[in-house]
């Protein structure tokens, strides 16, 4: 097995580990702009991509890699949490968060990192995330039955459709590049201005790479005296 | 950076056909994986439940008692304890999905011990917690039980081979769980003795989202 579980080698080290992978993290998060809320607002309008793409990249990236090591032994792939599906308590949490996301601006993440840079939008859904979870804590008693309802346990697509790991994987890659192709569409569809319209395939393309690698030297400056 | 989207899509196709190729370790592999973890509990006796012990938690409330049979339809027809439900080794991955209830304990049957330890080996692989095999399978407790009361001489530990798996009693009609052994009196437990060896573990798995 890979030497993934950090805690094994000390409380102390690992948890030195996830302090470093969350400055790194919010690190990241910053400096590509997710701590602006209308970066965040703008991929539910197809006006920025930016989010969406990487958050699909790290997404695809991570199940790649995660997957590859369970096939060659190095992670044992049942000792990743997956969380366990209720489909009522998901259908509802998903569209509180979607309508979160997009009126704040925000999911608890990236308003953690707009805190952090002191916004105040970014304080005020901080600071209303926690109420919302005391009030939730307080609350779900009441509703229990239906909370816990519908309960799959941890299911995964591979189950859930009965095909290989590795037939999944690829679908899910596939999608995510398609979905890809569809936002840029609409990018340039509804938010030409916005979008990025160099081609990346194609002579068109061959000919941007020439003109980026080798650009036209400068004139030289002439005397006139 | 546009330029780079062919190959960023090139190696991930890629590293998706080798996943597919290379496949993933079923529970037997995962179990391989991690043997020097899990076999001592076997070879210690440490994930065997003895009768006694487990004729305890048929009547101990507090305690969510699986009993998991996973022996043939035919077998299961002519004897079975109450309660327990019959389960091919391959539905058992169904059970790893819907587990992580940390109070519930779970004990495998088999007619000798063989099968249930197999079964064993793919739960535990699963993580599934508080999986038990009982001792000396249905041979032994039919050895043990004798039509609601112990068999004198009391046999202390399981006869048979361990690989042995055939069920060594004979039964005039298929009673299921209507045998009166099927859950022997609670009177019976100030007669047994036995050494506990169920530690249940009590703390959920727990993990975060992202946000």
């Amino acid at each position: 097995m890979g030497p993934f579980d950090v805690m094994a080698w000390g409380s102390a080290l690992g948890l030195g580990v996830y302090f470093l992978i969350g400055i790194a993290f919010g690190f990241i998060l910053e400096s590509a702009g997710f701590g602006d809320s209308r970066k965040l607002a703008g991929q539910f309008y197809a006006k920025d991509l930016s989010v969406v793409r990487v958050m699909f990249t790290a997404i695809i990236t991570a199940m790649l890699l995660l997957f590859l090591a369970s096939s060659v032994g190095l992670l044992d792939y049942s000792d990743i949490w997956v969380n366990h599906t209720y489909v009522f308590a998901d259908v509802v949490g998903g569209l509180i968060m979607g309508v979160g996301f997009i009126i704040g601006g925000y999911c608890p993440g990236t308003s953690l990192c707009s805190a952090a840079t002191l916004k105040l939008d970014g304080v005020f859904f901080v600071l209303g995330v926690f109420v919302g979870i005391f009030l939730f804590g307080e609350s779900v008693d009441w509703i229990r039955e239906a909370w816990f309802a519908n309960a799959h346990g941890r299911l995964t697509l591979p189950e859930l459709f009965g095909l290989p790991t590795g037939i999944v994987v690829l679908m899910a890659a596939a999608l995510a590049f398609a979905f890809f192709l569809v936002m840029d569409a609409l990018q340039r569809k509804f938010w030409p201005k916005h979008a990025d319209t160099r081609p990346w395939f194609g002579k068109r393309a061959a000919g941007e790479l020439q003109r980026e690698s080798f650009p036209p030297s400068r004139p030289k400056r002439v005397s006139m005296s | 950076m546009k330029r780079w989207i062919p190959l960023a899509a090139g190696i991930w196709i890629g590293l998706g056909l080798v996943i597919t190729a290379l496949g993933q370790p079923d529970p037997e592999g995962l179990y391989e994986l991690r043997k020097e973890r899990y076999q001592p509990r076997l070879d210690e006796r440490r994930a065997f439940v003895q009768p006694g012990e487990l004729l305890h938690y048929m009547y101990e409330t507090s305690v969510d008692l699986q009993l998991i049979d996973v022996r043939s339809e035919r077998d299961f027809n002519l004897f079975h304890l109450l309660d327990s439900r019959r389960l091919n080794e391959s539905e058992l991955t169904g059970i790893a999905r819907l587990e992580e209830k940390p109070q519930r304990l779970t004990i495998l049957i088999g007619n000798g011990e063989a099968a249930a330890v197999r079964s064993w080996k793919q739960l535990t692989a699963l993580k599934v917690p508080n999986v038990y095999v009982l001792e000396g399978g249905l041979n032994h407790w039919l050895d043990l039980f004798n039509e609601g009361r112990l068999s004198t001489p009391q046999p202390s530990s399981p006869n048979d081979p361990p690989q042995l798996d055939h069920l060594r009693h004979a039964f005039d009609q298929a009673l299921g769980a209507r045998h009166p052994d099927s859950r022997p009196p609670k009177t019976l437990l100030k007669q047994l003795s036995y050494e506990p060896r169920v530690q249940l573990k009590t703390k959920a798995r727990k993990g975060g989202g992202c946000g």
